[in-house]
Parts: structure tokens; C-alpha cells; sequence
């Protein structure tokens, strides 16, 4: 039977106190970002539209035959998180032969006490990929909670959605 | 037989690692079952008059300790931070469900925005021009193409820096869906809107709007 070296063994025990130390450095983040594709997280807000739209793996796209679609899409709110500087970035593909421009309102808040709305244009180039960024969106309470609403145009794609919180506390 | 030497280094580390684990769970296990090995001096002869001393001190010291948790207990508790585990979990769905304070909080929030709202001027270009942006917004194809109900009526006003809305449905829950779209297709005109519903017992409702430059 081979004998383990004690240098050998040291270097061991070390390098296996460092993997176990890993982890704890992550327990006192204080941030949160989180990639969806718009597939998962968003609905088509009137059903008789649904035909319209394609809920594909990279996104969910209007068909180029008709108009645009109202779709409302869910992120997840941590209640442990900070309450007035959430972000959501949008990715959405156009696939017209000429520009695009999709607008969305991303908004925070509870249908009880009131919700705050922050509208935005997404500009997309022909045959090509646009994005927005929200940042400081205030759900005015640990309880608020965040949602998108987008008029999906016509041979558009809304792809990704990034979403991320912060919190002071270190909890998350 | 040898592998990679990364592999065998990992592998040295995870061996070192349980062994670590597995000394510090058999440590910990024989603490839990047979207890801490006395320390030799811990045992004093009966009568010993500094250890009762000690000891007395040591019930006084308990006390405090005692009393001070109980003060801390009785004191309200962060909202933000109710604490963990089940208990904490419990008390957040407690302090969700307080529509009563909602209710409030809504009233508060409309008061506040509307005395802001009062006390700006009635002459402002930003306010003209946003009045005629928002209100050519209200029947605009990409809404029109989106939903089918439209306020049965709307009041409008700019000012410095604020803008207030008012679109009253006949059916509260057409509402949403209107207001939804009608938010989306503002794009880039305001940077923050504040709405909410004031429903009415018949069914229908004010969707109430103040939007911030």
C-alpha cells in the first residue's frame, strides 16, 4: 500500500478547506440577476390573440401576418430585496426587412395601494437584435411586484428578459 | 493507473475535506451524546464559598440576559426583516395580508400627489405639449389593435412637471387591460407614471394616473 506523503496530505487538506470556504463567500450577496427567456414568463393578455403569436425556445414571436399583440410578463420579486432599484432589460428581434420599435411599460407596485409604470420604446434595427434597460423601478414595498407589459408588433420577437434586484442587507 | 493531475489533486481535496467533515461530525456527535469532558477544575467541594460566589453572579448575569430578550421580543419588528424559517415565513404572509393598510397606503400616496399636483403652475410648455402627447395616445392604433374596451371617458391636465389622468370604465375589469396597453404605448414620453383603480360598488371604476417628467 502506497503511503500518502505528509506534505502531500497538507496540500490536500488545505486545497479541501478552500473548496469548502467557497461557497460562504456567496452567502452575503447583495445582488440577483436573473436571465428568461420571454417564452416562460409571458402571456398573451387577450386569448383570441394567442393565434397570432409562436411561444418558441428563444422567445415569443408575432406572426408577420397580422397586428400587434398585448403580452404581459411575470419576474419574480424578492421579498428580502431592496424595494426601489429593481432593473429589467428587454432583448427583443426583429425580423422585418426594415426597423422596428416595440413598446413596453415595465411596472412595480400592487393593484391594492397603486403601481408605478415606466414606459419605453425598444428600437430595433432591420433583421436585427434591440434592447432596453429599466433601472431604479420602485415596487414601493417589499410586497410589490414586477411585471412587463409589451405591444408585440408584427414579425417581432421578444426574447430575453435580464432581471435583477439588489439588497443592502446582504440577504439575497 | 494515473489520472490527470488536476483530478488528482481534486481528489486529495476531497478526501482532505471528508476527512475534516467526518472528524468534526464525530466530534460533534460525542459532544451531543456524552457531553464536554469536564474540565479538571470544574468541580468544586461542597462549601466552597468563592464558587457559590460565582455561581451567583453567573444566575445574576442570566437574568439580564433574560430580561433583555424579552424586551427585544416585545419590541415591533422590522417590516423588512421578520426573521427566518418557518417563523419568518409566517410572519410575512401575516404582514402581506393587511388590505386595510393598502387601503391607506393608496389614499396617503393619491393625497400626496394630488397637493403636488395643486400647487404647480398651469402655464408650461412641457405640460402643454405632454397633454396633447398623452392624449393622442389614448385611441391610438396600437391600443385600438389590443383591446376592444375604451374608457367611457377621460380628464386630462399637464402641469410643471406632472401630469394627472382620470379614465373612468363602466366595467372595472376592462379596466386593466386598457390601462396595461395604454402604459406601454407612452414609450419614452414620461419617465414614471403612478396609477391605481378606485373601484366603485356598481362595478365600474376610475383608473387615476399622475405621471412624472
Amino acid at each position: 500500500m502506497t503511503r500518502i506523503p505528509f506534505s502531500a496530505a497538507a496540500c490536500a487538506l488545505a486545497a479541501g478547506l478552500a473548496f469548502m470556504a467557497a461557497p460562504s463567500s456567496s452567502e452575503a450577496a447583495n445582488s440577483r440577476s436573473l436571465y428568461v427567456a420571454a417564452t416562460s414568463v409571458c402571456h398573451v393578455v387577450d386569448p383570441s390573440q394567442a393565434d397570432q403569436l409562436r411561444f418558441r425556445h428563444l422567445g415569443i414571436f408575432n406572426m408577420p401576418q397580422g397586428s400587434s399583440v398585448q403580452v404581459a410578463c411575470s419576474v419574480l420579486g424578492d421579498y428580502e430585496a431592496n424595494t426601489d432599484d429593481g432593473w429589467v432589460r428587454i432583448e427583443a428581434r426583429n425580423f422585418r426587412s426594415g426597423p422596428a420599435s416595440m413598446n413596453c411599460a415595465v411596472s412595480g407596485g400592487k393593484r391594492a395601494y397603486g403601481v408605478n409604470n415606466y414606459p419605453k420604446t425598444i428600437h430595433l434595427p432591420a433583421n436585427g437584435v434591440g434592447s432596453a434597460l429599466w433601472e431604479n423601478i420602485d415596487r414601493m414595498d417589499v410586497y410589490g411586484h414586477y411585471n412587463i407589459v409589451c405591444i408585440l408588433p408584427p414579425n417581432v420577437e421578444l426574447s430575453t428578459i435580464w432581471f435583477g434586484q439588489y439588497d443592502d442587507g446582504g440577504m439575497i | 493507473m494515473h489520472g490527470h493531475p488536476f483530478m488528482q489533486a481534486r481528489t486529495w481535496a476531497v478526501i482532505g475535506s471528508a476527512a475534516v467533515l467526518f472528524a468534526a461530525a464525530g466530534w460533534g456527535l460525542s459532544r451531543a451524546l456524552i457531553g464536554p469532558r469536564p474540565p479538571a477544575m470544574a468541580v468544586a467541594p461542597p462549601g466552597d464559598a468563592s464558587m457559590e460566589a460565582r455561581i451567583a453572579r453567573l444566575e445574576e448575569r442570566l437574568e439580564r440576559i433574560d430580561a433583555s430578550v424579552s424586551r427585544l421580543s416585545s419590541q415591533p419588528r422590522d417590516k423588512r426583516v421578520p426573521g427566518h424559517g418557518a417563523a419568518g415565513l409566517h410572519a410575512q404572509m401575516q404582514q402581506a395580508s393587511s388590505p386595510v393598510e393598502d387601503a391607506i397606503r393608496q389614499k396617503r400616496t393619491l393625497a400626496e400627489y394630488e397637493q403636488r399636483f395643486r400647487n404647480q403652475s398651469r402655464t408650461n410648455q412641457w405640460g402643454r405639449d405632454m397633454a396633447v402627447r398623452l392624449t393622442d395616445n389614448i385611441d391610438s392604433e396600437d391600443i385600438l389593435a389590443v383591446t376592444s374596451a375604451l374608457p367611457a371617458s377621460f380628464a386630462l391636465d399637464c402641469r410643471t412637471d406632472m401630469c394627472r389622468m382620470t379614465f373612468s370604465f363602466p366595467d372595472s375589469s376592462d379596466a386593466a387591460q386598457w390601462t396595461g396597453a395604454y402604459l406601454a404605448t407612452l414609450g419614452e414620453s414620461v419617465g414614471r407614471i403612478w396609477s391605481t383603480e378606485i373601484a366603485r360598488a356598481d362595478g365600474s371604476s376610475d383608473i387615476v394616473m399622475y405621471g412624472f417628467k
